[in-house]
């Protein structure tokens, strides 16, 4: 009876050990950015998409207000919250992110994990134009110093010189502009070690990546997402070292023992950028029960594109020929940061897409159109078509937001998810 | 005088039919493009016509298949205009990067015009600063290397400065009509202003600056004003794109004098955000020209000056048009723009001017419901005005 009842059970999601490690490390990271001004240091408020290393190595926390905002659905009343900050003139156009954002900074409509006030704002446009505003607002609103770094949008992986001179020059101006802020001059060979130790944690994620390539796969797309705060945030300290290692370490022993994240994979899906943290548990455990896994995301992109760049070679060039190291250092952290997925272009996004059904067995994809991010959904119908016509992959539009549950219609989706996985059945029946 | 304002909103009722007109009876090329950041004069140069694509008052059926309906309607129907094959004639088009929805229009138009001219041209974000400078040129240079390459031409200096000069020459008689309108209003409608700016960017500028030549003599002739003034409120206009400017007809009818614009089919398209304008130098590069020009020029939201101040610019612009409040017109879906609200507002309610915020679509027919709030709104500023209320 009893092993019937086991028999019978429904397929489930696997949770990964290193969870537990993985919420000290972040609650680390908050208590050190709620401690930073009593222990001498400066706060950044920083956008994604910016090359963060160079903070750390002016003691400077980098302080992701978009990411704090995806904490609100788990943690927060995302909705009570949003509808505050709407009320003060951010309308509902504006990012649902940002809005959050604006709610923790300006407005102290803070988690119980709370976040200081920055010492400073920094930008980046490469993940999007309201990046930009959104450190310009808040520089404005706190009285903060400012700074703006503006990628300019790559077509493909080629890079005139010209825009690659471009950052370069700004990228100088930024190290004038924390020097400043700081009273402190730059410490290349600190600069080169944590540039270092961010290149061996991307090295390390591109092992776990080709490790979550595995039939089934050890870690799907929504544990991906939370287990890849410390490589955002963290990404060139130790902490992010030591964490990836951690999480490798497990994956190896899943993918020996053939544990997969979910218990019966039938379909293998990609799910197309920012997640929707609202319904993590509910796209989770829907998609596991149906034996669908999500195995990974292009959100993950940025981040991973960078493991594969020249970074590597600058750590090891004698720290003597300065003037030379530097010249390559800051070229290659450049390079890296203009050639990320949001910033490029639809053609461009579409191959990277192509590169990932191959490598990661894809069966079909998920595209969530995320109705106040602009960057992300309005090319996505095209790319529909293109993917659909040209690499015969299935697709399917999920309306939603990432964190404004207030754009989500669970009951809509279920009945369109349920057509999709029958699709994708028939298919591999077919 | 009535003439000429009926002859802009005419080009404007007929901006895409009439480059279409123009083509086929002189064999002119014609280029479109989206945005005001965009250097005009070098197609101008290459003898073709530049016309600013600018959406339309269409429903967008040819959309909805490639763009989710969370797009502004001036992207939509754009690119419908676009899809449904309305502008066909033009020889190519080119983007400039500014908003985000824009990159996404111009990856949309590359799918689906394959065969056809489509360019990018990078204008940086930030616009000040020796790299922003430097970064331009070379964009303005490569961008000038593929056009010469499509057309098998050669732009040359002289012409390219005789076209900088056109368009000079251009914007000196736009700023001249806004500054007559401000000190004498009554006698131009906003719509007339706007259709007057927009019909700019659709015929060549050399008949654009002929009509407006015409109308500053009229002008000059005759300062009687057409309406009654009197206890009407004197507002600026501020917002994104506004390119069918009957909604103005609608605010002016509910009380209102639309005295100045922060539009980017108004002022934005020729003020100088330092008043100061780059000197010719023949001698020197025009690409160099252009590409100081356009960086100084007054910014698009989309756009970061380090140092400039946005509010204090509006709040100047309201006292230098002595103007008795603001209002905000903004085209929906416009996220960038959006950002920029509640630091304006804040700015103006500390000086004690009072705003609006109207949100509309480009479609939008009716404006009951904006007449409605202008009405209440002008009762407002008259009372505070007359000293009524505080």
């Amino acid at each position: 009876m009893i092993r019937q009842k086991i028999g019978k059970k429904k397929p489930h999601r696997n949770r990964l050990k290193s969870t537990i490690i993985l919420n000290e490390y972040i609650l680390e990271y908050y208590k050190a950015l709620a401690d930073a001004h009593r222990d001498g240091k400066l706060v950044a408020s920083v956008s994604l998409g910016f090359p963060h290393e160079i903070l750390y190595a002016f003691d400077i926390i980098p302080m992701y207000p978009q990411n704090y905002s995806a904490m609100y659905p788990t943690f927060g009343k995302t909705r009570e919250t949003l509808n505050k900050v709407e009320n003060k003139g951010w309308f509902s156009d504006i990012c649902s992110h940002h809005k959050l954002g604006f709610g923790a900074l300006l407005y102290d409509l803070q988690l119980k994990i709370g976040i200081p006030k920055p010492d400073i704002a920094i930008s980046s446009t490469s993940p999007c134009k309201s990046m930009a505003k959104f450190g310009e607002d808040i520089s404005k609103f706190l009285n903060i110093p400012y700074f703006l770094l503006d990628i300019p949008f790559a077509a493909d992986s080629t890079f005139p010189s010209h825009h690659i001179q471009y950052v370069i020059d700004q990228y100088k101006d930024m190290i004038a502009f924390l020097e400043k802020v700081t009273g402190k001059t730059l410490n290349y060979k600190r600069f080169q070690e944590i540039e270092k130790l961010s290149v061996q944690a991307l090295r390390l994620w591109r092992e776990i990546t080709d490790l979550s390539a595995t039939v089934p796969t050890p870690m799907d797309a929504f544990d991906a997402q939370v287990h890849m705060l410390p490589l955002m945030s963290l990404r060139g300290t130790t902490t992010a070292v030591e964490y990836s290692k951690i999480l490798r370490n497990e994956l190896v022993d899943r993918v020996k023992k053939g544990i997969g994240a979910i218990t019966a994979e039938k379909y293998r899906l990609l799910w197309e950028y920012m997640p929707i943290y609202s319904e993590m548990d509910f796209f989770s455990s829907f998609l596991a029960e149906r034996g669908a896994s999500v195995v990974t995301n292009t959100f993950f992109f940025p981040l991973l594109d960078k493991s594969a760049s020249e970074r590597h070679i600058t750590w090891n060039l004698p720290f003597f020929r300065k003037a030379y190291c530097h010249k390559i250092m800051l070229r290659a952290q450049v390079k890296d940061f203009m050639g990320i997925y949001p910033n490029t272009s639809l053609r461009q996004r579409v191959q990277t897409i192509k590169n990932t059904l191959e490598k990661f067995s894809i069966d079909g994809i998920l595209i969530h159109c995320n109705r106040t991010c602009r960057p992300q959904s309005l090319p996505q119908y095209e790319m529909k078509n293109i993917i659909e016509t040209e690499l015969g992959i299935p697709c399917l539009i999920i309306e939603g937001d990432s964190v404004d549950p207030r754009l989500f219609s669970k009951e809509q989706t279920v009945t369109r998810l349920e057509v999709f996985l029958e699709r994708l059945r028939s298919r591999k029946v077919g | 005088m009535q003439d000429i304002l009926f002859r802009f909103r005419q080009i404007c009722e007929n901006r895409y039919e009439l480059p279409k007109q123009l083509k086929s009876e002189s064999q002119k090329r014609v280029f479109g493009y989206f945005c005001t950041y965009f250097p005009a004069e070098l197609v101008h140069a290459a003898g073709m016509l530049p016309l600013r694509i600018m959406g339309d008052k269409r429903k967008g059926s040819y959309t909805e298949a490639h763009m989710p309906s969370i797009g502004c309607s001036f992207i939509r129907t754009a690119l419908d205009l676009g899809l449904s094959g309305t502008l066909d004639y033009l020889d190519g088009v080119i983007f400039s990067h500014t908003c985000d929805s824009m990159k996404v229009l111009s990856d949309i138009w590359h799918e689906n015009f394959k065969d056809k001219f489509v360019d990018n041209i990078l204008f940086p974000v930030k616009l000040d600063g020796h790299y922003s400078y430097q970064f331009l040129v070379k964009e303005l240079k490569s961008f000038k290397n593929r056009l010469e390459e499509y057309l098998g031409i050669s732009i040359e200096k002289d012409r390219l400065w005789e076209s900088i000069e056109v368009y000079e020459r251009n914007r000196e008689l736009l700023k001249e009509v806004y500054f007559w309108n401000q000190e004498n209003p009554g006698i131009l409608r906003g719509s007339d202003i706007l259709n007057m700016v927009i019909s700019s960017m659709v015929i060549p500028k050399e008949e654009h600056n002929k009509l407006l030549q015409e109308l500053i003599s009229h002008l000059k002739q005759n300062k009687l004003p057409q309406r009654e003034t009197q206890g009407l409120a004197r507002v600026i206009l501020a917002g994104n794109i506004c390119a069918f400017p009957e909604i103005v007809d609608a605010i002016e009818d509910s009380n209102a004098l639309v005295v100045n614009d922060d539009l980017c089919t108004g002022s934005r398209y020729f003020v100088d955000r330092s008043n100061h304008t780059p000197d010719i130098e023949k001698n020197g590069d025009p690409l160099a020209y252009i590409a100081r020009k356009y960086l100084g020029k007054s910014p698009c939201p989309t756009k970061y000056v380090p140092g400039f101040s946005r509010e204090q610019a509006l709040l100047d612009m309201v006292k230098e048009s002595k103007a008795d409040g603001v209002v905000f017109l903004m085209l929906r879906s416009c996220d960038i723009c959006f950002f920029d609200y509640p630091l304006l507002k804040k700015a103006l309610d500390k000086e004690g001017y009072p705003s609006l915020f109207i949100e509309y679509e480009q479609q939008d027919e009716s404006f009951g419901r904006v007449r409605t709030r202008v009405e209440a709104f002008v009762e407002t500023i008259v009372g505070i005005v007359e000293g009524i209320l505080t």
